[in-house]
């Protein structure tokens, strides 16, 4: 016990001033720099495991050093969660965030953010696509963050079969029966647990609103109602008739794959990077080529489709105490989302730029199809979901109504009287 | 008690322990109910507003979230039970003297080991209901018709069960082996030369002396499978509709969001969710125990 002593008070010792030397070292690195903290999931930082993000993230940072000598980034990975980024937010803990699109509006209305407009150089706004700009000044005129990417479904399909994209619901089930009768193959698939994510902008397609300008839910009434019935009634034919496989009625985008490559289904609705993530690595080479994309066919009676918008943005964290601070932050902010830093990014993840100068000068986006056919979307019908808080439970209880409804457990009526007793719950309890 | 006196007693010993467990388990929890009272989401971290039992009145009304109780209790009584006659069945089996029988433990403790994220993802691709399920594939050319394991909601409720007892039995056949090794041979043989039959010797001498253990082992199960998670994360997600919607499952979609509904992050109402899960568990347990010990006639 007397010679373990000595050695267990060094370990203590040691195990004390570590916290000391970190810091000193931290503090020797960054000299007159200011730090700032970018607080980013793995998955888009040069830590993520795919060296092809590694590389453009991490030239996105050296260029920003190269830049401006006096700030140092200082990426601080984390899980990308809701739940730990608003602890940050709340705790100051970071300059600057990505973040998901649809959790911008709740923090930027609790004023975790500030306003990058003042920090922006001269046409900054002007070079993203209009609808970003718009969606994010929505929740009270101030910009908080810059949309640094986005996507949005397409309707795959595999050209032996459909020789041309149908546009319309009604020509969908055309498409569908005969490829049914021909060859006993599934023309259709959804993923029904993502159903909101391609069916929400057809909704508005059809002039459907989900909420008053009081952020009431109004989906449920009147028009709007006969809107959610009609393309309720459309999922039930679809799968009344055996046209999409039953099991896609419990998968996600991942898990109503197996069907795809196995031969089973010939058209899919998938997010745009389907192709990259898994046509590409999971059929031969020869059957890769025979499939195309083509914007999401849209209801019967209304004009032309409307695209779901997703993506990420990066906010700027407000910081009264330290005005250098913030305004460092928002420097990283637009070099992270300029020109150069959005084509390798967004490259690099196989996403879709929010610049269309990107987009219009780059190979990569210009002469591919599927990318060609997403933006094409985006520009015809890009429809960005409303920064509503109670917009997620408007997507659980569509969701599992639709479910309900395509597995035969409910009828429509039964399904939309649920799922409106479950979002005006929501909306009672929150007021 | 004089500062000597406590000194020289057992507490100064404790203090580290006790320090340790009121740091991650007493705080946490006393968090955790506190939070439970509140109308804290994501967006309100640091401003949330005290609302009584509002998120437990809401709870105890809504549909859904009965629905998942229903479905959790049906789902931890069908494992648990199978589970246990399963695993109990492989130990007695395995505790015989069988040639390869450390291949075939060995083989069975697989399953437990194996993360249940994993589990959930390895069972989605051989139940797939395309021509390219493992499962489908093997009913098909036997003549007998396809399975929709996922997809209709009945079936899919059968089918988590299913996976669920395929990885807890090796949990309890583990436990029981342990204990089947202990029992003196001596007590089985004297039985067998008076005449008890196997089932006598089961009834009457393996489980008395194993009592305490199958108890132990039943709370452990019992409270792994109502709080199951991973497994339906990647097995149905809930689905189809909210058919294998789990208690467990839906206290994280409501606290933390997550697919489409990213930006639910209601987590007073989630906090609200897993007290109810620890009430649950804390009376699967002291049900368990108490049962186990008046078995044991009133001896702890």
């Amino acid at each position: 016990m007397r010679r373990t002593r000595p050695l267990i008070a060094l370990l203590l010792l040691a195990l004390a001033t570590t916290p000391f030397a970190l810091h000193a070292t931290a503090v020797a690195q960054t000299g007159e720099q200011t730090v700032v903290r970018y607080l980013v999931p793995q998955w888009a930082s040069s830590r993520d495991t795919r060296i092809e993000r590694q590389i453009a993230f991490q030239s996105v940072i050296d260029s920003f050093h190269l830049r401006y000598p006096q700030y140092r980034l200082e990426q601080v990975v984390g899980p990308g969660s809701q739940v730990s980024i608003a602890q940050a937010l709340a705790d100051g803990d970071a300059d600057a965030i990505w973040i998901n699109h649809a959790w911008y509006a709740d923090w930027q209305a609790a004023g975790f953010f500030a306003d990058l407009t003042n920090y922006l150089s001269d046409g900054a706004e002007e070079a993203f696509f209009d609808w970003t700009i718009e969606a994010l000044r929505s929740v009270d005129g101030r910009l908080g963050a810059l949309w640094h990417n986005t996507d949005t479904p397409l309707y795959f399909f595999d050209t032996t079969y459909i020789g041309e994209a149908p546009t319309t619901w009604s020509e969908l089930r055309a498409v569908a029966e005969q490829v049914f009768v021909d060859t006993g193959k599934y023309a259709i698939s959804y993923p029904i647990r993502n159903w909101a994510q391609y069916n929400m902008g057809m909704f508005a397609a059809l002039g459907g609103e989900i909420f008053d300008a009081n952020g009431r839910p109004v989906l449920f009434e009147g028009a709007n109602r006969d809107a959610l019935e009609q393309i309720f009634d459309h999922y039930a034919t679809i799968y009344g008739l055996g046209f999409a496989p039953a099991s896609s009625a419990a998968a996600n985008h991942d898990q109503q794959m197996p069907p795809v490559f196995a031969g089973d289904v010939v058209a899919m609705v998938s997010n745009n990077n389907a192709e990259l993530r898994y046509l590409r690595p999971n059929l031969p080479p020869g059957e890769v080529e025979n499939w195309s994309a083509a914007p999401l066919p849209y209801p019967d009676g209304a004009d032309a489709g409307r695209f779901v918008a997703g993506g990420w943005v990066i906010a700027l964290a407000a910081n009264d105490a330290d005005p250098a601070k913030e305004a460092a932050a928002a420097a990283w902010i637009e070099h992270m989302t300029d020109v150069n830093a959005q084509r390798d990014t967004n490259k690099a993840g196989g996403w879709v730029p929010t610049r269309p100068g990107v987009i219009e000068a780059d190979p990569f986006y210009a002469d591919d199809p599927f990318m060609v056919t997403t933006v094409s979307a985006l520009n015809a019908g890009g429809w960005v979901v409303p920064f509503n808080p109670l917009y997620p439970a408007v997507v659980t209880s569509l969701n599992e109504a639709i479910a309900q409804v395509v597995t035969g457990q409910q009828t429509v009526a039964q399904a939309l009287a649920e799922a409106e007793t479950a979002v005006m719950r929501e909306y009672e309890a929150a007021r | 008690m004089t500062l000597q006196r406590f000194i020289a007693g057992p507490w100064p010993w404790l203090v580290p322990a006790i320090g340790m467990l009121a740091l991650f388990r007493a705080y946490p929890m006393a968090h955790q109910a506190w939070l439970s009272l509140t109308d804290m989401r994501t967006a309100t971290i640091g401003q949330a507003r005290f609302v009584g039992l509002d998120n437990y009145r809401f709870i105890f009304t809504d549909a859904s979230f009965l629905g998942s109780l229903g479905f959790t209790f049906t789902f931890t009584v069908g494992s648990v039970a199978l589970s246990f006659l399963v695993g109990f069945s492989l130990a007695l089996l395995l505790n015989r003297p069988l040639r390869g029988r450390s291949v075939y433990r060995t083989a069975i403790l697989t399953s437990w080991v194996i993360s249940s994220l994993i589990v959930g993802y390895m069972w989605q691709m051989l139940l797939n209901e395309s021509s390219a399920g493992v499962v489908n594939g093997m009913l098909r050319n036997l003549g007998l018709p396809a399975v929709a394991w996922f997809s209709d909601p009945s079936t899919a409720r059968i089918s988590v069960i299913l996976v669920d007892i395929w990885r807890s039995s090796a949990y309890i056949m583990v436990f029981m082996l342990g204990g089947l090794q202990t029992i003196p041979r001596e007590l089985v043989e004297a039985a067998m030369i008076d005449g008890a039959s196997a089932w006598q010797r089961l009834r009457h001498i393996v489980l008395p002396l194993l009592s305490g253990l199958i108890t132990i082992a039943l709370i452990f199960t019992t409270i792994a499978t109502f709080n199951v998670y991973e497994l339906i994360v990647s097995l149905t997600g809930g689905g189809p509709g909210r058919a294998t919607m789990t208690v467990g499952y839906q206290m994280f979609r409501t606290a933390f969001g997550g697919g489409e509904a990213q930006g639910l992050g209601l987590l007073g109402r989630g906090a609200a969710m897993g007290m109810l899960m620890f009430v649950f568990t804390l009376a699967f347990t002291v049900l368990y125990l108490r049962v186990g010990f008046y078995r044991r006639g009133g001896r702890a």
